[in-house]
């Protein structure tokens, strides 16, 4: 029953497995133990089709028209179209998530994954029939290149599955999922050779988490600290990996690997952490737990010992 | 407010006919005799999701019992939004209803 799991909350599917095992006693006295076993097996393949159909065919029918625009671009010689349209998609994925979430997130994930592979396979199909450089690509060429876009749409649907709304038990999904969207990002701009513009994606990322902090309320300062650092040391760290395992003889590379070697990075780390944590100081007045408006204070002029003497 | 589908308004009768002790297995019985078929249990609870989402509908646990494994049961209640809903959605059908020609008049 696992995927009951996967498809409803807790609380629900708890119910429905309940609901489920009074159902199957029942059956199993009237139709015998075998039926009602079949009959199980058909309600939750119901229960799938039924909770992940609405979210695939929008999946499908989004990748297929984002895939479709980005292809319009590539063919009218706007390159940077494809690159631009994954960003698109994350952040039009996430604020969907907010407008109508998924009850799971194994769901997020799937809908998310699905939109990302639906467009990327219209993109390379596209391009595969109409760039004729491309054509000359061998079958293990073209397996590899899906495989690792399979790779990337893993993790770029992880972290946006876990940054949108939904039950979670750790505070920490928000900044660990924009370290890494924030680490694509910057590998990109990288590669398209927009030093610039992956200064700016940090400069982003570090600002959103500085105010994903500072609206939880997040109190020790060392603990924004960390956080921060954390984004930060992620976002370095796994874009210097992926650019010496990928890009070592590019400049950006060089660029990386010589501030990594006279330690300019750890103090730009630790500069830019400790900057926006004292960023993400909140300076209003803490939020009430209980939910309920904070006493208004007393504005009447008059105190009322003095109205009553008088 | 959003517009029911089909099922969900169903549904949403569904809970209002039972009035108390509303869960998935009595909620799946009257909707069977309300719509003349089968209906699966899945479908119910995506859809009652789906109602509480929309804030028609809101759900309590009771107390677990042995014969289901040790597992509370969810019991739905429907919110004076989801009457609302359910009369929205009635109205509708009655004023389609008008305008379309009775059988056998010309």
């Amino acid at each position: 029953m696992t995927i009951v799991r996967l498809l409803l909350p807790r609380d629900r599917a708890d119910a429905f497995e309940g609901d489920m095992q009074e159902e199957l006693a029942r059956l199993a006295s009237r139709v015998g133990p075998r039926r009602a076993t079949l009959w199980h097996a058909r309600e939750v393949a119901l229960l799938v089709v039924h909770a992940m159909w609405r979210w695939l065919m929008l999946a499908v029918s989004f990748g297929a028209i984002t895939g479709t625009v980005a292809l319009g671009f590539w063919a009218l010689d706007l390159e940077i179209g494809t690159y631009l349209s994954f960003p698109v998609v994350i952040l039009a994925l996430m604020a969907l998530f907010r407008a109508r979430p998924p009850q799971t997130y194994f769901l997020r994930f799937l809908t998310a994954l699905t939109t990302f592979m639906t467009m990327t396979v219209v993109i390379y199909a596209g391009i595969r029939n109409l760039d004729s450089r491309v054509a000359t690509i061998d079958l293990w060429g073209h397996t590899w290149r899906l495989c690792m876009m399979l790779a990337i749409g893993l993790v770029a649907s992880a972290c946006t599955a876990l940054m949108s709304p939904g039950k979670s038990s750790s505070p920490y999904r928000v900044p660990f999922g924009l370290s890494i969207l924030g680490f694509g990002a910057i590998y990109v701009t990288l590669m398209a050779r927009g030093g610039w513009l992956a200064l700016a994606v940090i400069a982003t990322v570090l600002l959103a988490t500085a105010n994903f902090l500072r609206k939880q309320d997040t109190q020790p300062f060392a603990r924004r600290f960390v956080v921060l650092f954390g984004v930060n040391a992620v976002m370095a760290g796994l874009t210097c990996a992926l650019l010496f395992l990928f890009a070592h003889d590019r400049f950006a590379y060089r660029a990386w690997a010589a501030l990594f070697q006279n330690g300019l990075l750890y103090v730009e780390i630790a500069a830019t952490s400790l900057a926006f944590a004292l960023l993400s100081r909140v300076s209003r007045a803490p939020r009430s737990t209980t939910g309920r408006a904070p006493d208004k204070p007393d504005l009447d002029p008059i105190p009322a010992e003095s109205a009553r003497r008088s | 407010m959003r517009a029911l589908g089909d099922f969900e308004r169903a549904v949403l009768l569904a809970v209002v006919r039972i009035e108390d002790g509303a869960y998935g297995v009595s909620i799946r019985r009257e909707l069977e005799r309300m719509l003349q078929r089968d209906v699966s249990l899945g479908a119910v609870y995506t859809t009652l999701g789906r109602l509480q989402e929309k804030g028609l509908v809101i759900s309590y646990s009771g107390d677990p019992t042995p014969q289901r494994g040790g597992r509370a049961k969810k019991f739905f209640k429907v919110e004076s939004a989801g009457r609302k809903a359910l009369d929205q959605a009635r109205r509708s059908a009655e004023l389609l209803g008008a305008l379309h020609p009775a059988r056998g008049t010309k």
